[in-house]
């Protein structure tokens, strides 16, 4: 048997951090994910690098924050000169293997990996109910047959609960059914409408004009057809979210039991996490592309099923803040690799890894940490989370589009949100034009901006993205100059 | 397919495809593939049924405009036999053209209304992506309590289940509803039930009931639900011979095509 430990990262996709019945929720049981958590650390103050499929696992591929990846949303292209976990770890004595949803494009799955399954017609961005059991046959062959010759890193990307944005897309234009009323389910079995169903009018320019204007950058016609949603509507929604997460806490199950069978499950160390999470009525919002907690916020657990890699058990983790560009530099960790270099290429240096191992924390240790999480959204939008306060805000588009992701420009920052979590957990009251949060507010900007100031925002280059950039850019520049005659 | 006049919202319109025509389109596929058997489901003569699996979810089969005239996704046989008194054997081949998944399942069941599972059961896998998985060959049974299945010489553990709930494969709901469906209608009271989908994932806590009626095209149809933790709620429509005509979720529709066997 290998000294290096095997590791398995199960993902899911659309999760957010409180859709788990081990951490109270009673709407939702989740058996599987409470086993990962009996037999790990839970960090309950984990965020997404961005809050949408592509862009965020973009992070988990590279390590970089998604302004340097080139995937800032979900029609990037990742830049061709950054090497991924699968080519890392191939290249340093593992077998890296993928299973499942990819989603990073520019960069082809089966050439960085040694791919278990990745569909008949490759996996895009939804179809859990065709590919996640699939997956876990996929698996549960691979995990009973290995010969063990070199320590494996296995990904699963399942696809659920991601299938709820079909649900919406399906209720785009057309009655939802009322099971309420036609005795299908009862009032005790749906979740309540969410503390925060309402939301703060002065968002940024940034969000209302990507999710809330009547012709939204993004998906305008699932908002005009939940206008017309009542409370039950928005209960119901969660109620079907919870029942896509239960469908593949089972896929998890199987494999987990699959792995406890074998030999590998002592020095099997295990990662859980989401690629971002689901707004689920929060804000009157649905699905995610916003910086509220419910989109950004998700489950990471670092787990061992027996007793050969040193994991705390049975733990919560409340106080470190832990970000998706943290998957490759644990997983570097754990397999005694190094993390890829920063090295020199015709346009400049190849962005550095900004993450942390988190595998001290999950065996207990004390270890120098972040103060705060910084997350992008929708290429302009950014937010810092400190243990106190979130701050959220937006860089207005240039006059002249560059394609170089904005940051660190305090001359252009837009509008701001700042919530006390302590006091508000549920994002209810904007406090930024207080003058009392000035310096609550100064010192996030500040966060932000010397934040900024050390990532390497690539230019992108691709046309894809290019174009996205001028349409959006355009729509936001003439929000703006509205904004700005009236 | 898209409005309360039409079948119902599990099947109808979807993404990517956002224009009237789609719908329309829908309505005629759906009518195209619906055979309007004239066997009755009860009939022990019909041996197999043949369901053609149609997206509910569109995207990813109409990029660029390009519509396919044949929607189908699959099909999914659905075989069962008498095997004597007291028990009947089921073999259901399940082939989704995007997964790439073939399933073969092969199943004993009681001759009871619940077609509760019986002695060892079998999957088995192949699959036609171009990675390293091709097959997978499972066997499952119930011990005491517990759901297990053995795989490649592994035995994993997949579920618990509660003594006295009646238990089957989701695939023998296709002659569960129908068996229960005039005592369900009857009574407005609801069946629950544990259900082993694909007979490898356990559904401890699930229910059967009354929907509703429509009429569409000259033909009635009788709505059943089934709700569940960790399922998707699904709607099973009945025709007037009690077949399941359309087995229904938001993200796929199976629909009847073919009964092969029996007799009006």
């Amino acid at each position: 048997m290998n000294k290096r430990p095997n590791i398995l990262f199960i993902n899911t996709d659309q999760q957010s951090w409180n859709a788990v019945s081990a951490y109270g929720n009673p709407y939702v049981h989740t058996p599987n994910i409470d086993r990962l958590h009996r037999n790990g650390t839970s960090f309950m103050r984990a965020y997404c690098s961005d809050p949408v499929c592509a862009a965020a696992r973009s992070s988990w591929a590279t390590g970089l924050y998604t302004s340097e990846t080139g995937v800032p949303f979900n029609g990037g292209h990742l830049h061709e000169e950054v090497q991924d976990i699968g080519q890392t770890l191939n290249a340093n004595g593992y077998m890296a293997f993928h299973c499942g949803k990819w989603h990073v494009p520019g960069r082809n799955v089966r050439e960085s990996f040694h791919t278990l399954y990745y569909g008949e017609r490759d996996i895009g961005a939804g179809g859990g109910e065709f590919y996640d059991s699939a997956s876990t046959h996929a698996v549960i062959d691979f995990l009973t047959t290995y010969d063990g010759n070199a320590p494996f890193y296995l990904q699963i990307g399942y696809v659920n609960p991601h299938d709820v944005c079909e649900y919406l897309h399906n209720h785009e234009e057309k009655r939802v059914p009322n099971p309420l009323q036609q005795g299908l389910i009862t009032e005790e079995e749906l979740p309540p409408l969410p503390e925060n169903f309402h939301y703060d009018e002065s968002e940024t320019v940034l969000q209302q004009v990507c999710r809330r204007t009547d012709d939204a950058l993004i998906h305008p016609a699932i908002l005009r057809g939940v206008r017309d949603w009542d409370e039950f509507h928005w209960r119901y929604l969660i109620w079907n979210y919870y029942r896509f997460i239960e469908k593949v806490d089972a896929e998890i199950g199987i494999v987990l039991s699959a792995l406890q069978q074998t030999p590998f499950c002592d020095n099997t160390v295990i990662v859980f996490s989401a690629d971002h999470g689901e707004a689920c009525g929060s804000h009157q919002m649905f699905q995610k592309f916003t910086l509220y907690e419910e989109s950004i916020r998700v489950p990471f657990i670092v787990a061992c099923l027996g007793n050969g890699v040193p994991v705390q058990k049975n733990r919560f983790d409340r106080a470190h803040f832990i970000s998706g560009v943290d998957l490759v530099p644990t997983v570097c960790d754990y397999a005694g690799v190094d993390a890829p270099e920063a090295m020199q290429v015709e346009r400049g240096e190849v962005p550095r890894i900004r993450g942390m191992s988190v595998r001290p924390l999950a065996e207990g240790d004390e270890t120098p940490w972040r103060e705060f999480a910084y997350v992008e959204s929708n290429y302009w939008g950014r937010a810092i989370v400190t243990d106190r306060y979130k701050y959220v805000t937006e860089y207005k588009p240039s006059a002249t589009e560059d394609f170089r992701p904005p940051g660190p420009d305090a001359s252009r920052l837009g509008r701001a949100q700042l919530f006390d979590l302590q006091a508000d957990p549920w994002e209810t009251r904007n406090l930024a034009s207080q003058p009392r949060y000035k310096d609550i507010i100064d010192s996030c900007r500040a966060n932000l901006l010397a934040h900024e100031a050390k990532l390497n925002r690539w230019q992108i280059e691709h046309p894809n993205p290019r174009r996205t950039i001028s349409s959006w850019g355009e729509r936001l520049r003439a929000q703006w100059e509205g904004l700005s005659a009236s | 397919m898209n409005n309360s006049e039409g079948l119902h919202w599990s099947f109808d319109y979807n993404y990517g495809a956002q224009n009237p025509q789609f719908a329309q389109q829908l309505v005629e596929t759906f009518l195209k593939f619906y055979a309007e058997p004239k066997t009755s489901r009860t009939s022990v003569e019909a041996t197999g049924y043949v369901y053609d699996i149609l997206p509910n979810y569109w995207r990813g089969y109409a990029i660029g405009g390009n519509l396919q005239d044949n929607l189908s996704l699959g099909e999914a046989v659905i075989k069962r036999q008498q095997a004597d008194d007291t028990r009947w054997h089921y073999t259901i081949q399940y082939t989704n053209t995007t997964s790439g998944e073939e399933l073969q399942l092969r199943f004993h069941t009681a001759n009871d209304l619940y077609r509760s599972l019986i002695g060892k059961w079998h999957l088995q896998t192949q699959n036609r992506c171009q990675d390293r998985y091709s097959t997978l060959a499972c066997e499952g049974q119930r011990v005491a309590d517990e759901i297990r299945l053995t795989v490649n010489h592994a035995e994993i553990t997949v579920g618990l289940m509660q003594k006295d709930t009646p238990f089957t494969c989701n695939w023998a709901l296709f002659d569960v509803i129908p068996a229960l469906s005039g005592a369900i209608q009857e009574s407005g009271e609801v069946v629950e039930m544990a259900v082993l989908e694909d007979l490898e994932k356990l559904r401890p806590v699930n229910r059967i009931g009354f929907l509703e009626s429509i009429k569409m095209h000259e033909t009635q149809l009788d709505g059943y639900y089934l709700y569940g933790e960790g399922l998707l709620p699904s709607y099973w429509w009945l025709d007037i011979h009690g077949n399941v005509a359309i087995s229904a979720n938001f993200f796929q529709t199976l629909v009847l095509r073919e009964i092969v066997g029996g007799s009006a």
